[in-house]
């Protein structure tokens, strides 16, 4: 069995460092998680770690794996040491296999030349029914005629066909529901349990590594801060960093009285060089800080941790805020009038005109009272998108009725497309304003309503493109709230963020809620960010609401059996 | 974001445009000699000190020819690149926003159009029917828009879908609003090029005509014509014909570099990520 070291390993394009003296190890049959918010260089390390860095870019230092220093190798002898002893499995798994192979042969590729066709064969189906795919019939599909699970099982099971000592997995199961992303990570840790196969684990989910390594490394604008069992890295976070990711992180179990997410944004590793990283976001740093880098010291057994003020500031830092007091006073206030109303909602698609058509809702009934934040989820295909878009009048429903009572505006997803990129900040809020009610108050200035999301009023004369990705979420709320609507859909608002920016836009969704007593209604696949920001939960599964009540109660006693499953899903906040 | 500064090349293609217009818009009055006027007895010589190309088998000058020339090789192009970019943009943004009947409409009409053989037409219209240098105009306006339509369509579906169009219909932005402030700046990439590339085509083709004998009237400065009326000479002033030749392609090649450039660059300046 072969371990993999990296020691001081610098990349860089074009002179300008994007990773900076990563050092890391791996023992045989060990599970590492990198784990860094975007733009961190988590993903350029394990791509140098199985020689795969992107054209332009050039790594220093060096990567040995199994006696063998990785680093200025030849590409002709990478490649056999790729999947027979390295195994890539990447985030999106549609796109990582070949659209014009079917799912058997992209694992007989890596299967050893040897075999004769009905060996092959059986092979093939051999490496299927290991990641759980019992029926052989699957191996003759094409990638688009499989579910995004049954893609990245497939892609796992190429991806282990040439029996590699290490897989590197980058973000393997961010693009998957819930329920099928603890499928696959149940999957991966049997697998490597079984082989002894040591585990690279990229991810952005600090609850995800907890749950699935063993070790955990943290990295901020390409260096490494902290480095510790997952165990006690959970209770004693010893980097201000590290500490902040789990202030800002939501829990499953408990709504915290509040979120605490970390100020500003991610610096590229290039402006920081000589210097903390973590400097300019960091409430504790003084002199020593901004003057060097500082070495990763160790703190306790197989603790590391890059903080000049380590041992000053070890009591001082931030931890996760306690549960809250019980219900809200908002929810507690009887009925309310409703802003809107929903009954016997029913949307059918038609793919083709002589196929059967999809049904997306079947016929549901919902109530959003004045004021209320109510949280929808289901995994993809519930029909949790089409209700948003009827209710926002994008979609004419089949049959049944919804009565809005005023304005429903909406926040999307993708913070990237949600804005124009053509017009200024500034002329989006105006022309929101434009269309405000006239309800004989003063309307908002578009400083104003910049003011009141965080953002300084000199952002009005910028275009998106100049935004970070928070950013640009907290101006699609500005632009929502400037028609005063009384009813805020919210479609997976935070699932594109970095968990220290989600915390303050979930903080500012919650605050619009309470203090401007706009009613939410809140999509998302996340139950910890349901029961941070919600007072009543509705469950979608298959088109159909299963489950309704209030979220502490629907997450504390779940009684369908979907929610129950979605619950045992969900990853924890804490090591196991 | 930096703007770019714009490469050798560019500045070339940028330089040879303008001396073009210049000499579109001047015409004769830069020329050293009339273009019309003839001398029978300094037929078809070479260049020299007094004729820099030399000249043509009736004693006209050829550069001052194309010089003048120059206006029916610009003003052509450039109307029917106007036409189709107007017709084009409105017709393909509609057929984008609205969908349905309207889209159905425009778009088998723009797939009637693409099964006439666009050359063909224009040599039956302009040259069996006559009607000479604008009806080709004209012509070629209509043959051309479809094209634009389809790209400019496009370009706008890929956008429609996107969440910030989707904002502004739920803002309940009037639908002309958001095609025009919305739609428009996001595809406007896609419309400046197939300007560009709309003039090219309308050049080649205008002078296609010419050089046939349809379009422009016998005599006219033209640089197709020219092509066609000096070949006979093509042994004694080789320039006669190289040069109106080489005028063609380098405007046609101007004018699709600049298209190309011009794409790159509005639409990185500030429209996408990155």
């Amino acid at each position: 069995m072969a371990d993999l070291s990296v020691d001081r390993l610098t990349i860089s394009h074009r002179g300008e460092t994007l990773v900076r003296e990563v050092t890391l190890r791996i023992g045989a049959g060990e599970t590492v998680a990198l784990v860094g918010e975007s733009g961190s260089g988590k993903s350029l390390t394990a791509r140098a770690a199985a020689g795969l860095l992107p054209d332009g870019l050039t790594a220093r230092g060096s990567v040995v794996f199994d006696g063998r220093q990785l680093i200025g190798r030849p590409e002709r002898e990478l490649r056999t040491l790729r999947g027979r002893r390295i195994g890539l499995l990447l985030q999106d798994p549609f796109t990582m296999l070949n659209p014009m192979l079917t799912a058997g042969t992209h694992i007989a590729e890596t299967l050893p030349r040897a075999l004769g066709r009905a060996a092959r064969r059986a092979e093939v189906t051999r490496r299927l029914a290991e990641v759980g795919i019992t029926d052989p019939s699957v191996a003759d599909r094409y990638p688009f005629q499989l579910s995004g699970g049954m893609c990245q099982r497939v892609a796992m099971a190429a991806a282990l066909a040439g029996d590699p000592d290490l897989l590197i997995a980058d973000e393997p199961t961010t693009a998957l529901d819930t329920t099928v992303q603890r499928e696959v990570l149940d999957l991966l840790t049997r697998l490597r349990e079984s082989r002894g196969m040591g585990l690279l684990l990229i991810t952005h989910d600090l609850r995800v590594a907890f749950d699935t390594c063993d070790r955990v490394l943290v990295m901020y604008a390409g260096s490494i801060l902290e480095e510790a069992p997952a165990a006690r890295l959970a209770e004693r976070a010893g980097h201000p960093y590290t500490a902040g990711l789990l202030t800002a992180m939501p829990s499953v179990r408990h709504r915290r009285a509040t979120l605490t997410g970390i100020p500003g944004r991610v610096p590229r590793a290039a402006e920081v060089a000589g210097r903390c990283v973590f400097t300019s976001r960091c409430g504790h740093a003084d002199d020593r800080c901004g003057a060097s880098a500082p070495e990763p010291r160790p703190v306790g057994a197989g603790h590391l941790v890059a903080c000049h003020r380590q041992a000053e500031i070890a009591g001082l830092l931030s931890r996760p805020s306690p549960p809250a007091e019980k219900a809200p006073a908002t929810a507690a206030s009887g009925p309310r009038p409703a802003v809107a109303r929903v009954s016997g909602l029913r949307k059918e698609y038609r793919v083709r005109r002589s196929a059967p058509p999809v049904v997306a809702l079947g016929g549901i009934s919902l109530t959003i009272g004045d004021g209320e934040s109510v949280g929808l989820v289901g995994e993809s295909g519930s029909g949790k998108s089409t209700l948003s878009r009827c209710l926002l009048g994008l979609t004419r429903p089949t049959a049944g009725t919804i009565a809005v009572d005023g304005v429903a505006q909406c926040v999307f997803q993708d913070p990237y497309t949600s804005l124009n990129p053509a017009h200024t900040v500034g002329f989006a809020l105006r022309e929101a304003l434009g269309r405000r009610p006239a309800d004989g108050e003063v309307p908002p200035s578009e400083a104003d309503l910049l003011d009141l999301v965080g953002l300084p009023a000199e952002y009005g004369r910028r275009r998106p493109v100049a935004l970070s990705g928070g950013e640009r979420q907290r101006v699609a709320i500005a632009r929502a709230l400037a028609v005063r609507p009384r009813l805020l859909i919210c479609d997976e608002p935070v699932a594109a963020l970095d968990v220290s920016v989600q915390a303050q836009v979930l903080e500012l969704l919650r605050r619009v809620n309470r203090e401007l007593g706009t009613s939410l209604l809140f999509i998302t696949h996340d139950l910890a960010v349901v029961r941070q920001v919600t007072d009543r939960l509705v469950v979608l599964y298959h088109g159909e609401i299963v489950e309704e009540g209030p979220t502490e109660s629907v997450l504390d006693r779940p009684g369908h059996a979907y929610t129950r499953r979605l619950l045992a899903s969900a990853p924890q906040e804490t090591a196991v | 974001m930096n703007v770019r500064r714009p490469g050798p090349v560019l500045l070339a293609c940028l330089a040879a445009l303008a001396l073009v217009l210049v000499a579109a818009v001047l015409g004769e009055r830069i020329a050293p000699y009339d273009p019309l006027l003839q001398d029978p007895a300094r037929g078809a010589v070479g260049p020299g000190g007094l004729h820099w190309l030399g000249t043509d088998d009736l004693g006209r000058d050829i550069f001052s020819r194309l010089i003048a020339g120059a206006w029916t090789a610009i003003a052509g192009p450039l109307l029917v690149a106007i036409g189709t970019t107007l017709i084009g943009t409105a017709l393909g943004l509609v057929a984008a926003y609205r969908g349905r009947t309207l889209d159905a409409l425009i778009m088998r009409s723009v797939d009637l159009m693409y099964a006439l053989p666009a050359m063909l037409v224009l040599i039956v219209v302009v040259g069996v029917l006559g009607g000479g240098y604008y009806a080709a105009v004209l012509m070629l306006i209509l043959l051309v828009v479809p094209t634009d339509i389809r790209l400019v369509r496009s370009a706008a579906l890929t956008q429609r879908e996107l969440p910030y169009m989707e904002s502004a219909r739920v803002l309940g932005l009037s639908g002309s609003r958001i095609v025009l402030v919305h739609l428009l700046p996001n595809v406007l990439p896609t419309v400046v090029t197939n300007f560009l590339l709309d003039f090219v085509t309308a050049l080649v083709g205008l002078s296609s005509l010419s050089f046939l004998g349809m379009g422009v009237p016998v005599g006219t400065p033209d640089w197709g014509l020219m092509l066609a009326e000096n070949r006979s000479i093509l042994d004694l002033n080789p320039w006669s014909v190289i040069a109106p030749a080489l005028l063609i392609t380098v405007t046609a090649t101007a004018a699709t570099m600049l298209a190309d450039a011009g794409y790159d660059r509005i639409s990185s300046a500030g429209a996408r990520r990155g």
